[in-house]
């Protein structure tokens, strides 16, 4: 007997989650909004440490960071993921029935991993790329007035990776364990469980 | 092991442990549905109906015993293999529907298939037949919040035969239902069963379900009490009114 399941289509998962995501956009919104903030206070703070800099200038710009500044991103950091996190598994309980049907109708414990993963990676591109943009708007004004010219495009460009890089992984951090606990539900638990 | 059973279970038991109190919630049920058969299984609530469709959907793992479906026994199973015997030959009815609310009808139904991996093209004409069958072929876009009651439970019972399973297991499928509603939901079980020759093993309290049942099984705690064909049931109810 042959036991093996075809893989599923990405595009499949990323019509539900998107549907998903529809529907259940005011926390989705939130989310978002957390990790643009976060994320916008990162990297605006590179964008700041680098328009003193004269000479070389590192693709890593987050080493130029000044002590102060590193700190003022850690702690953001740390309080956009905590409250991700939250924002995740609140989100695991409100679909708590729903997932449990899934499992019952044959989906694997993978599936709902990838699920919670897809839209905490959609989550985080959207979040990121728009705390890049605000963050450069905001900055591009007091750089101008301070250095009298605006930093080089490449370390523009290497603040919106490491903006998004960082932003994926907050996100990942915060929903991996969210999204674990999703996948281990019992679902014989969730046919009791009345909301 | 005959192929002539769609499920069959040998010894089967499930103790619960409450504190330091062990519950019998199934004790030791030997039990054989044929292939095509409507079966009913009735009881007061708490005598191991829920823990018996649990066993044998392969939700949960029974304490003793072996559930065998279409010959493979399930409790040697692991969580994969588990979700792959749930998505290819077992169909769920829910006593509350639990259709996904973010999704329209048909794509509901065609849900089971994603999992069994099924190509779109495939799945829609599958989904969209099935759909008509069960009589909402115009409400195949609509989302779970915009139907009745009884137009949700069609679209689960067309999930549930999408992937062609060996057995449907119905949870209470009238239960919260109006009369009317109820007594179209057991009609169309019926029609299924009686022309595809689908499998129904199916928990109730309503009588309704009783009369187009091939066989009922009374079950009290967690032991089956006893085993009735139709025509008895008949007698009996006949002997009462007269």
């Amino acid at each position: 007997m042959q036991k093996s399941f075809s893989k599923i289509a990405l595009k499949d998962m990323l019509h539900l989650t998107m549907e998903n995501m529809k529907k259940r956009r005011s926390r989705i919104l939130l989310t978002i909004g957390d990790v643009f903030l976060g994320v916008s206070l990162v990297s605006s703070m590179m964008m700041l440490s680098l328009s003193h800099m004269h000479g070389s200038i590192s693709p890593f710009v987050f080493i130029h960071l000044t002590e102060y500044q590193l700190w003022v991103s850690i702690i953001s950091i740390s309080v956009c993921i905590i409250t991700i996190f939250n924002s995740m598994l609140i989100a695991v309980t409100e679909r708590y029935k729903e997932i449990g049907t899934m499992k019952c109708l044959g989906a694997k414990d993978s599936l709902i991993l990838y699920f919670f993963i897809l839209e905490s990676l959609i989550i985080s591109f959207i979040g990121g790329s728009l705390g890049f943009i605000v963050s450069f708007i905001f900055t591009a004004p007091i750089i101008l007035i301070q250095s009298g010219g605006l930093i080089s495009i490449q370390n523009y460009l290497s603040i919106l990776i490491i903006s998004l890089l960082i932003s994926v992984l907050i996100n990942l951090v915060a929903t991996i364990y969210p999204a674990y606990h999703a996948s281990k539900i019992n679902p014989a638990e969730t046919l009791r469980f009345e909301v | 092991m005959s192929s002539k059973y769609a499920v069959e279970t040998i010894e089967l038991s499930k103790y619960y442990t409450l504190g330091t109190i062990s519950i019998k919630a199934l004790d030791h049920v030997n039990l054989q549905i044929y292939r095509g058969e409507y079966l009913s299984i009735m009881g007061p609530s708490g005598s191991g109906k829920t823990t018996l469709f649990n066993l044998i959907g392969g939700l949960d793992k029974p304490t003793n015993g072996k559930v065998f479906i279409d010959n493979i026994d399930i409790s040697k199973l692991d969580a994969y293999e588990l979700a792959w015997l749930r998505c290819r030959k077992i169909g769920y009815i829910f006593q509350t529907y639990n259709l996904i609310p973010v999704l329209t009808a048909l794509e509901n139904v065609s849900l089971p298939m994603i999992f069994a991996g099924t190509p779109r093209k495939e799945r829609i004409t599958k989904a969209k037949q099935l759909l008509t069958k069960v009589g909402l072929g115009d409400r195949l876009n609509h989302k779970p919040a915009e139907l009745s009651g009884g137009q949700q439970q069609r679209v689960s019972i067309a999930r549930a035969l999408v992937n062609n399973p060996s057995i449907i297991l119905a949870d209470e499928p009238t239960g919260n239902l109006d009369l009317n509603t109820g007594l179209e939901i057991i009609t169309l079980l019926k029609t299924l069963n009686e022309e595809q020759g689908v499998t129904i093993f199916c928990a109730t309290h309503d009588y309704k379900i009783i009369d187009v049942s091939n066989r009922i099984i009374w079950i009290r705690d967690g032991k089956i009490e006893k085993v009735e064909l139709r025509g008895y049931v008949e007698r009996m109810k006949l002997k009462e009114k007269s």
